[in-house]
């Protein structure tokens, strides 16, 4: 799937002209400041990171070894396994089990795995409804729209918008009141989720020694979606894996932290396999999707590393880029810093290889990131590896060309330079270029270019202290 | 894709990964020092800062209390687990005594739907719960042998009781101890506060599919 319009930056230009990016800065800004609250606030953050860190490395370097197991506790536990090696057997798989059992309503807790494979479209496809029972995923639905956060999906919408949404498809009053919005949502969906025959979740993590599946909700719809229909259904990247519940608890430890600033999440649920003899209640199957999809490539290769992520949205929070452009910009699932390697990593950098420049490599990631994943260092690899394939931008294999030529030739070099600066000096104001011509359009297009000086350093070397 | 072809994918992955030198052995929980001279008080204050009402109760005045509740909200029925499998004596039995009624939380196994939505107007739930942990105002529930878990997810009002003996500093210390809980039960679920959203402009708002409202009652059995 290539993105829609076809490059960043004409993604970028639409999104800031049709202002969905309005929003994003402040919100951002605000999680970001409670996630440094949360920090300063738990004594043993730093190391917790670290162990979280270790955790997941451990885990990635030992992946076969614990997918089996995780696998085999499944089982034990009455679950069914199945092995998806893309987004398509996965929906192949999916489609199967819902008719099979005759399933004719989903009900969906948030997932950014079943975005990236698109399952919702896959399952409508058949005539199964699909209900996003997250209230930002619901609003995305009902809006057409696509996530720009990986846990607030709807960062990007106002009050105004999500009431006039709600008065034009759910016939609601017209109200901007976030909780009036709520009990909305809540009581127009509460029967649909209710009576829906199958469950269909993602999961923060898989435990391998106990085929246990994770998942962590403030709303409860992780729970709503495990309890209330007969089959549940959830769909695990591969990489989601960790050896125990002790390893699990370490990292929820920083998960909320660094996501929300929350100590923990409302509800951290823990399904093992369905419902046992004296449970009153429960789902009566369970499945569970294993999920590649570009997963073991991206293993196998420099970007290994991104498989820890936890998805906690932290470096989406504080990345100075995703603040300006907001997350549609990125073009995929999976926006910020996270998805500027990911995406390419799980999808190749053929159609992709522009977001790895999505950065200013200012490594502000790094230092919010809880497992401390390195991005700015994988951007790197993946821009010389995009140069590598021939991805080279254009105006850049023209700069370089003619700084070739130029820094060879040191008369060229001076002459080059001292028309800079007068050029510069005609097209700046107020020290600024904002528009520069033909190749250069393309720098200030993104961002303003500083005057050149008049006089070029050379030049001045030379007034002062002679030759 | 059969596990056998996909596990050789995952496995040869991994042998040429790119990854920093990792450890041997699975790392475990973080044990840090959390410890505090009044855990119960450390856990009352942190379930209050997320919104959940706490009630420190003796085992004799426990039931007053949940039928005081009972009456702010004006419910005369609710879900709840069986006396057997509460933490406090005796609460279902004096509720009962009260004029109050059970619903049954048996899935009736030929009309599954029904019981989907049999809670459907219900107020209150009641639960017990097998642990607290004080760091984050946390309470842990493991589900079975009658216990519904709708009770803590459907109705408006969550009441939950709960032994102070029970409390553990976090949840590291609580999985690093008690890692049987996991398997011991098919769902095991951690709840810290009311059930929210902050998805409309990071407004907090509680209450959307899980109980607006949390009753934490802890015995003080110290
Ligand atoms: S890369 Fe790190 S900061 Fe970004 S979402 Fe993943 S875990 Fe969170």
């Amino acid at each position: 799937m290539a993105p829609e319009p076809i490059t960043f930056l004409g993604r970028v230009k639409r999104d800031r002209a049709s202002g969905v990016v309005t929003p994003v800065a402040e919100a951002a800004r605000r999680m970001s400041s409670y996630r440094v609250a949360a920090s300063n606030d738990f004594p043993l953050m730093e190391q917790m990171r670290d162990r979280a860190r270790e955790i997941r490395l451990h885990t990635l370097a030992n992946l076969d070894r614990y997918l089996a197991q995780f696998a085999s506790q499944v089982e034990a536990n009455g679950g069914h396994v199945h092995w998806a090696a893309d987004g398509d057997e996965a929906n192949a798989i999916i489609t199967e089990i819902a008719q099979a059992n005759e399933v004719k309503s989903v009900v969906k807790s948030k997932s950014m795995v079943t975005e990236e494979i698109e399952l919702n479209e896959a399952l409508e496809q058949v005539g199964i409804s699909v209900v996003e029972s997250d209230l930002g995923e619901f609003i995305v639905q009902l809006s057409n729209d696509k996530p720009s956060h990986i846990i607030a999906p709807v960062l990007h919408k106002t009050r105004y918008d999500i009431g006039e949404l709600f008065a034009d498809k759910l016939d609601a009053p017209y109200t901007t009141d976030p909780s009036q919005l709520t009990e909305i949502a809540r009581s127009h969906l509460r029967r649909e989720f209710l009576t829906a025959d199958m469950g269909i979740s993602g999961c923060n993590m898989g435990i391998a020694d106990s085929g246990t599946v994770v998942l962590v909700t403030n709303e409860g719809n992780g729970r709503l979606t495990t309890t209330a229909p007969r089959i549940h259904v959830t769909v695990m990247g591969m990489e989601r894996i960790v050896p125990s519940f002790a390893d699990a608890s370490a990292v929820l430890e920083v998960l909320a932290r660094a996501g929300t600033g929350q100590r923990l999440s409302v509800y951290t649920n823990l399904v093992s396999g369905p419902r046992r003899h004296g449970d009153p209640d429960g789902p009566d199957a369970f499945h569970v999707v294993i999920l590649d999809n570009g997963r073991s490539r991206t293993l196998s290769g420099s970007e290994a590393e991104i498989l820890a992520c936890i998805r906690c949205g932290a470096c989406l929070n504080i990345c100075p880029v995703y603040r300006e452009v907001g997350g549609h910009a990125y073009g995929f699932t999976y926006p910020g810093p996270i998805g500027a390697v990911v995406t390419p990593a799980l999808k190749g950098l053929d159609e992709w290889h522009e977001l790895p420049y999505a950065s200013t490599l200012c490594g502000a990631c790094v230092e919010a990131c809880p497992v401390r994943i390195d991005i700015p260092k994988m951007l790197l690899t993946l821009r010389s590896k995009a140069v590598d394939d021939g991805h080279l931008p254009g105006w850049l294999t023209f700069a370089v060309g003619r700084y070739a030529s130029a820094a060879t030739h040191p008369r060229q070099f001076r002459v080059l330079l001292k028309a800079g600066g007068v050029v510069g000096s005609m097209m700046a104001k107020d020290g600024w270029i904002t528009k520069a011509p033909s190749h250069g359009a393309n720098w200030t297009g993104a961002r303003d270019l500083p005057q050149p000086a008049k006089t070029p350093f050379h030049a001045r070397w030379k007034q002062r202290h002679g030759s | 894709m059969d596990r056998k072809g996909f596990l050789d994918r995952v496995r040869q992955a991994t042998a040429t990964a790119d990854l920093p030198p990792v450890r041997q052995d699975p790392p475990g929980a973080l044990i840090g020092d959390l410890s505090t001279a009044d855990l119960v008080g450390r856990f009352v204050e942190r379930a209050t800062e997320v919104n959940a009402d706490v009630r420190v109760v003796t085992a004799d005045g426990a039931l007053e209390q949940v039928v005081g509740i009972m009456e702010e909200y004006k419910a005369d029925e609710y879900l709840g687990w069986p006396d057997s499998q509460m933490p406090i004596p005796g609460i279902g039995a004096g509720l009962i005594a009260r004029g109050y009624s059970p619903r049954p939380s048996e899935v009736p196994s030929d009309n599954r739907l029904l019981h989907q939505t049999a809670y459907y107007d219900l107020v209150v739930g009641i639960t017990g719960a097998d642990g607290g942990l004080a760091e984050s105002g946390s309470i842990v529930l493991t589900h079975g042998q009658n216990r519904s878990r709708m009770a803590s997810l459907i109705p408006d009002a969550h009441i939950a009781l709960l032994a102070a003996s029970t409390i553990v500093e976090s949840l590291s210390h609580w999985a690093a101890l008690k890692s049987e809980s996991v398997t011991r039960s098919a769902n095991l679920v951690v709840i810290t506060g009311p059930s929210r959203t902050g998805d409309i402009e990071m407004h907090l708002t509680q209450g959307v599919h899980g109980p607006r409202h949390v009753h934490i009652l802890v015995l003080d059995d110290r």
